[in-house]
């Protein structure tokens, strides 16, 4: 059954690297065909172990997906499928549970990354279209996501430009000040205006 | 503690009443000038306050002068306050007073805009505004930029002349 992306958003918790539940697919033969879920488990001599939450479709990974993952926090953050497209969203993309029921076949990578980005530029449409839409999420994304102020956007970027062009208008002024009380500024132009008739002067002389 | 409420109201809705064309009595000096390097300032950066001002109109909710003074508090955010920041926010609110009146807002909503600006800059920002000698103060500052620009055109223009002047009486002279 289709979920709505802030449910599964709610489901998968931070860093846990496995985004899919074994809830999901509690009740599911185990051995329904379908792609193997960590061909890379080949190296490591675990393929030949069923995982106890296996998962179908092929998007999913195991409770302990690699040993890698074990030992390298950065892993954690990853959701990983199959065919090796890694997400840093842990809970949005890879946990489709609607494609895990519909497809045997592991996507290709480009393909799971054309479907990454649609899922997120969902998500991001709904969050901005449905402000004052009611959601049935509550879990911890879409509390982060309220608590962001991004109604201060506009704000924060009209005060910084008028901040700038404030800056510009007062140093102008404050330049127009200090130039108007400045001396040399006067002596260099009566300098340059002697030297100017001298000049004039000496080339009339010498034409004449 | 020194406040400046009131006098700031008097500038901010005398400035806003002169954007909307509301007539009232005579406007002060401090709203002259405030009006003049207003007019500076939107012919200066016209584009972009007209695109500030419609995505500050566009983009929230419809409460100017929470929005207003959300603004004042960004702008400032760094410490900094000085006459051309100052400038700045009454260029713009009112070019917002002057919008939302084209789209029907009574006098009401440039009062609250006027408010809000009363509120922060004559109440929060009191001591600044103590500190630089109060609006008095402002006028002083703009009208002597003024003053010492316009005298510092017009002794350029003098000698250009005396220079071309002597100029003349030497070709003279040599003929």
């Amino acid at each position: 059954m289709a979920r709505p992306p802030s449910d599964l958003n709610s489901e998968s918790g931070a860093g846990d690297g496995g985004p899919l539940q074994p809830t999901q697919e509690a009740g599911r033969p185990l051995s329904r065909p379908g792609p193997r879920t960590h061909s890379e488990g080949d190296q490591s001599g675990e393929v030949s172990q069923p995982a106890p939450n296996s998962l179908q479709g092929g998007l999913a990974m195991p409770p302990s997906p690699h040993p890698y993952a074990s030992r390298f926090p950065l892993f954690s953050y990853f959701s990983r499928s199959s065919s090796g497209y890694y997400s840093f969203e842990s809970g949005s993309v890879s946990s489709l549970p609607s494609m895990t029921d519909k497809f045997t076949q592991t996507p290709s990578l480009s393909s799971q990354a054309i479907r990454h980005a649609q899922q997120w530029l969902a998500q991001e449409y709904e969050h901005y279209q449905g402000h004052d839409m009611p959601q049935a999420s509550s879990g911890p994304t879409r509390a982060r996501r309220s608590s962001m102020p991004e109604e201060m956007r506009p704000e924060e970027m009209v005060a910084q430009e008028l901040r700038r062009i404030g800056d510009d208008f007062n140093n102008l002024y404050f330049q127009r000040g200090i130039g108007g009380r400045n001396n040399g500024a006067e002596a260099s132009r009566l300098r340059w205006v002697i030297v100017f008739v001298w000049r004039l002067f000496d080339i009339l002389t010498r034409w004449r | 503690m020194p406040c400046y409420r009131k006098e700031t109201y008097e500038v901010a809705k005398g400035y806003i009443d002169h954007c909307i064309g509301v007539q009232r009595a005579p406007p002060s000096e401090t709203v002259q000038i405030m009006c003049s390097l207003a007019k500076e300032m939107e012919k200066t950066y016209q584009h972009k306050l007209n695109s500030l001002l419609q995505n500050f109109i566009s983009c929230c909710t419809p409460d100017y002068g929470v929005k207003l003074k959300r603004v004042m508090e960004e702008m400032v955010g760094d410490g900094i306050l000085n006459w051309g920041r100052i400038v700045s926010l009454f260029t713009f609110t009112g070019l917002l007073a002057q919008e939302l009146h084209s789209k029907g807002a009574g006098t009401d909503c440039s009062n609250k805009l006027a408010d809000t600006i009363a509120d922060y800059l004559g109440v929060e920002k009191a001591e600044w505004l103590a500190q630089n000698g109060g609006w008095d103060g402002f006028s002083k500052y703009f009208q002597n930029s003024k003053d010492s620009h316009s005298d510092s055109s017009m002794k350029t223009a003098l000698f250009a002349a005396a220079g071309f002047g002597i100029a003349g009486l030497a070709i003279l002279l040599v003929r």
